[in-house]
């Protein structure tokens, strides 16, 4: 690189100098030159000084580090002109000074477009421009407001369509879901995880110490609602969707109040998906709950939002 | 010169890294909990748990404040469970003159019943705990094998917050009126933690009951800390 030889287990200080024949290795390109001979672990590095330009903006390139190569802002050509002068001088992400680029490093070093050598600035789209939607979505282009396939309105007020057209569904006599506004099922169940524990916590529920700080399913809800139900705070529960039933410690709470939607209360609960039957004591798995539905393009499951009810239980068999 | 550790609640997440850091270094039994309506767990010190996070919600003014509060030993200057159990048993608790770390020995378990709980009530904090079976008190140790190896203790090397300082007295106290100065924007209504008597400093982000009981301490000279707490939020007072 340059006038500087790098040897066998010396690091390289960027992407550029990786070889396909051998004599380089690297796990992921993006973050060569994070870890340099010269400067060490450049992500540790807390240095909030800026010059000028960079002050203007906000940027602070000897904080830590980005990916690739320190660039802050990817495609950052785009906001100069042919000529290379930044189209917001007050901000200037980048700036050609006649000879080279200042500001952040450049993405892709060619000299502005006037010159007859330059580069488009989005280099990783075959035509070098942006975009605002492109081929090959299920939906589109532009984002629509659907309601989720279970919800408790009946009616989208931004539109005839209520949910996606094209939502991914899976079909079986257990994969069954309510209709919307289903007064069965009233109660928005949203779910997430917790700290504690990873994803579906098939190993964090066996390490006792991370068991020991978040044992069992729990279901947040409003003290309204909870008042609703009568039910208290540390009470066994059923949540019940038309897929199933779970029992769930309730956590009543201040951080989870009543909605007003389309001029009725719609009570939301939230449950983490990482206990299961596995795990003596610690409750079944909410997934018993949620329904297979997935987003047309990548399903990824709509785990946030379904209709559920809930009940105090009066029989306690999943929680010891 | 004494360690302290500055605490700074405005900052913490209740990830909890420091109470399971602390349960894996020293060593500690993990215990068949329950879910009883709180992330509250284990729901209370005892002598397998040195350290627990506290979590207190309130709704106050139609905004929801939700309070983390990582309790451990303060490790007092001047320590009145060394008194209490030392008036009973010698050297059931000593104090280590280079790091000021307060530590339980293994004569605690000499201590009858009525003598713990007597030194139980001692402490400002409701913070020493006995084993039912063998008989030790026991509580945080400041990790002194750590401080020994110059290592920092544990809780403090886990967290990734900055919740958790630690260091010479005289920079945390110095670091702990920086910081309150620094939140106090954010937090009016903040305050240090009896930072005359302890070595365990929090910078609490509310008042001390909000966030947790026995906050700082009960008792003897609630004038003395006013006092010190009037005289510390005086010039920031006349600066508004």
């Amino acid at each position: 690189m340059g006038d500087k030889l790098y040897r066998k287990g010396q690091q390289v200080p960027s992407f550029a100098a990786l070889r396909d024949d051998g004599a380089t290795a690297c796990m992921n390109w993006l973050f060569t030159g994070c870890y340099t001979e010269e400067a060490g672990n450049k992500a540790m590095r807390r240095d909030l000084t800026q010059n000028a330009l960079e002050a203007k903006l906000g940027l602070f390139p000897n904080f830590s580090f980005a990916w690739p190569l320190n660039r802050r802002i990817l495609y950052n050509r785009a906001s100069v002109d042919v000529n290379g002068n930044p189209f917001n001088p007050d901000k200037p992400v980048i700036a050609w000074d006649g000879a080279k680029w200042v500001g952040d490093v450049p993405d892709g070093g060619w000299p502005p477009l006037a010159s007859g050598k330059g580069k488009y600035p989005f280099i990783m789209h075959t035509e070098g421009h942006g975009q605002l939607y492109g081929p090959g979505r299920q939906d589109g282009p532009f984002p629509e407001h659907y309601e989720p396939v279970e919800t408790p309105v009946a009616k989208n007020l931004f539109s005839g369509q209520l949910s996606s057209p094209v939502y991914k569904f899976v079909t079986s006599d257990a994969d069954v879901l309510s209709k919307p506004a289903d007064p069965k099922f009233p109660i928005v169940l949203t779910t997430y995880s917790v700290t504690e524990h990873w994803c579906g916590g098939a190993e964090t529920r066996n390490t006792p110490v991370l068991l020991e700080a978040e044992p069992q399913l729990f279901v947040e809800m409003s003290h309204e609602l909870a008042k609703e139900k009568g039910i208290a705070n540390g009470d066994v529960v059923i949540v019940e969707s038309r897929r199933g039933r779970v029992e769930a410690k309730a956590m009543v709470t201040v951080r989870v109040v009543p909605f007003t939607v389309q001029g009725r209360t719609v009570h939301l609960i939230g449950m983490p998906y990482c206990f299961g039957w596995t795990t003596k004591g610690c409750g079944d798995a909410t997934n018993r709950l949620t329904p297979a539905v997935g987003d047309p393009n990548t399903t990824i499951p709509e785990y946030k939002c379904c209709l559920v009810n809930v009940f105090k239980a009066t029989k306690v068999t999943e929680l010891s | 010169m004494p360690k302290a550790f500055l605490i700074d609640t405005t900052r913490c997440t209740a990830c909890r890294g420091c109470q399971i850091a602390c349960k894996e270094w020293n060593a500690l039994t993990p215990l068949e909990t329950k879910q009883t309506g709180t992330h509250q767990n284990p729901p209370d010190l005892n002598p397998e748990s040195y350290k627990v996070v506290r979590f207190s919600e309130h709704r106050i003014g139609g905004v929801v404040q939700w309070y983390f509060f990582p309790d451990q030993c303060r490790h007092c200057l001047i320590p009145p469970c060394q008194e209490v159990a030392n008036g009973y048993v010698d050297g059931a608790v000593v104090q280590d003159g280079k790091t000021g770390a307060v530590l339980y020995t293994d004569l605690t378990a000499r201590l009858s019943t009525d003598q713990f709980q007597e030194m139980r009530e001692a402490c400002p904090y409701d913070i020493p705990r006995r084993d039912s079976g063998t008989g030790l008190v026991s509580k945080c140790t400041m990790c002194i094998d750590r401080l020994q190896k110059n290592l920092l203790p544990m809780c403090v090397k886990t967290c990734a917050m900055g919740a958790m300082n630690f260091g010479d007295r005289d920079d945390m106290l110095a670091l702990a009126r920086t910081r309150l100065e620094q939140v106090r924007p954010k937090f009016p209504r903040a305050s240090l933690a009896d930072p005359d008597d302890v070595n365990v400093i929090y910078l609490l982000a509310d008042e001390p009951k909000r966030l947790h009981e026995h906050a700082v301490a009960q008792g003897p000279s609630p004038l003395n800390r006013k006092e010190f707490l009037a005289l510390f939020t005086r010039p920031l007072r006349s600066r508004a």
